[in-house]
């Protein structure tokens, strides 16, 4: 792929982007992207390079959504890696909800 | 990507144990209910039950949630799994050792059993859990010190508890009767190790599960000082020979009620601040088991007061604290990690690969709505049964107390057979997102 082709890579990037979507909180049901912790998703080459976050650090089961996370995006055809850095500041908080996620979890007009 | 560290066969484990722990000592007072009335403390039966509930259901089952759940708490490396698995078995070991002493009542004990029973446990699990406390992050000393401080008390009480197994408690430097003793013992054990221990990972777990921001720290400071002054104040007037109700112990109680108090707000503070509350089974449960808190606190100043307390309101006070709160809690507990823990063992591997329930559709709600009621029907004939001498209320109340603990294995067992993954919907759904709802 040449690095410069805009639309082949907004094509990967929205395919990763439903790929994440597939991913679901186990706890609360909704899936990463909506939940926040989803924080920049580029391509460096045929690399995917994930900045994320997890709800908080006694999250039980963070590293297995950091697992799925990769596993969803390394099955897409296009890439040849994934690179993911977690991000630990600032700390996630709930307004890092999707209005479409708030609403699944009907806490829409909470403080 | 490492896959989780989580370790569910270790945490399945540790709940088996402890379920099958609470539900014998529930069906020893429902067999054995006269063994509750008089003299309840002498009873070999009535030691037996308390400490398959003391140590059996609440300690076995918070040091297995303790040493897999720290580490992550942590975000370090507490040592192996085997390390973990070798602690929690010293301390069964012992515990199951100090079971079949009391069973086998014989006073004094065997001090070589006895010691090796109460040492090997608490050895082992301050060995697990140093490191992670010297480790622990700043934004957690709270939880920190309350964890550290629970440890402190579990060495102690299982310390005066071996003087008081050798019969060491009679001598001019020790110089309290038995009773006096029993009684330090107790609040040792009670409030500063189990209660403690469920108010540190209560701080951690429950704006976890209700998505709240986080915990207000002072008043959890102000629950560790006045439990801390409290036990003092108690120690003070058992060595002091002050007669009963004397003014040190008054205060002891009454500062370990006020403790209760704070903590009880400060579970209220952290469900007003939950962004995402489900009224489910947990929460009500979890809030019946703050109500029996209150009352326990409240019963034990007010038998502080009184020249010489009835022993069966001393029992009711202690059943209060011990099952209403310690058993609800816990088991309000268990209904949200046991889904969790069923999802990791069956669908952990399959998220984002296929459709998978999420943890809380494993959870077979009527099970859980049907501990609410059992929790409750045990707890009150069980408080009106040892005040009231009642051999048919405490066997009813043995009767509900086994049938929520058989409940409990039921939920636990259920999880894992519930829901199944299904492949994602064809055609492919790599479709962008705002398309798709668009």
């Amino acid at each position: 792929m040449n690095p410069g082709d805009a639309s082949i890579e907004g094509e990967i990037l929205a395919k990763a982007d439903a790929a994440l979507r597939r991913v679901l909180d186990p706890e609360m049901g909704i899936n990463v992207v909506d939940l926040g912790l989803v924080h920049s998703l580029r391509l460096r080459g045929h690399v995917l390079v994930l900045n994320y976050q997890l709800t908080s650090d006694s999250c039980p089961i963070g590293g297995m959504m950091a697992a799925a996370m990769h596993d969803a995006l390394d099955a897409l055809p296009e890439v040849m890696g994934v690179d993911m850095h977690l991000l630990d500041d600032p700390p996630w908080s709930a307004d890092r909800i999707s209005p479409q996620g708030k609403k699944m979890l009907g806490i829409e007009g909470t403080h | 990507m490492p896959r989780p560290a989580l370790v569910t066969p270790f945490l399945w484990t540790s709940l088996g144990l402890s379920l099958a722990c609470g539900f014998v000592a529930q069906v020893l007072l429902a067999h054995d209910p006269q063994a509750f009335t008089q003299h309840w403390f002498r009873q070999a039966t009535v030691l037996v039950a308390l400490h398959l509930t003391t140590l059996g259901f609440v300690g076995i089952l918070i040091l297995g949630v303790l040493t897999q759940f720290l580490p992550m708490l942590l975000g370090r490396s507490l040592g192996s799994t085997a390390l973990a698995g070798a602690a929690l078995a010293a301390f069964v070991l012992g515990f199951l050792v100090l079971i079949g002493l009391f069973a086998a009542w014989r006073a004094p004990l065997p001090a070589a059993a006895a010691g090796l029973a109460l040492v090997s446990g608490s050895a082992a699990t301050l060995a697990l859990a140093w490191p992670a406390l010297v480790h622990f992050g700043p934004n957690q000393r709270l939880c920190r010190a309350t964890l550290a401080s629970s440890l402190f008390y579990l060495v102690l009480t299982a310390g005066l508890g071996g003087l008081m197994a050798q019969g060491l408690v009679g001598p001019p430097w020790l110089a309290p009767g038995p009773l006096d003793v029993l009684k330090l013992h107790a609040h040792l054990g009670l409030v500063g190790f189990a209660c403690l221990m469920v108010f540190a990972v209560s701080y951690e777990l429950l704006p976890m599960f209700n998505l709240a921001k986080g915990y207000a720290q002072w008043p959890g400071w102000v629950t560790l000082a006045l439990v801390h002054a409290g036990l003092a104040a108690i120690a003070v007037s058992v060595f002091s020979l002050t007669p009963a109700p004397g003014p040190w112990c008054m205060a002891g109680e009454g500062l370990l009620a006020l403790a209760c108090l704070f903590y009880a707000l400060q579970v209220l503070w952290i469900q007003s601040r939950a962004r995402r509350l489900q009224q489910d089974a947990s929460v009500w449960l979890f809030r019946q088991a703050c109500l029996a808190l209150v009352a326990a606190a409240v019963t034990g100043f007010v038998l502080a007061t009184q020249d010489a307390p009835g022993p069966g309101a001393v029992a009711a006070a202690v059943y209060l604290l011990l099952f209403g709160f310690l058993g609800g809690a816990i088991v309000s507990q268990i209904q949200k990690i046991v889904p969790l823990m069923a999802w990791v063992d069956r669908f952990s591997a399959l998220a984002g690969k296929a459709q998978v329930p999420i943890a809380g559709h494993l959870l077979n709600k009527p099970l859980a709505w049907l501990a609410l009621p059992l929790h409750f029907l045990a707890l009150v004939s069980g408080c009106a049964g040892l005040a009231t001498g009642s051999i048919q209320l405490l066997r009813i109340s043995g009767c509900f107390g086994a049938a929520l603990f058989v409940d409990q294995a039921l939920l636990a067992a259920s999880c894992r057979l519930r829901g199944q993954a299904r492949p994602f919907p064809m055609p492919d759904p790599f479709v962008r997102a705002d398309l798709r709802s668009s």
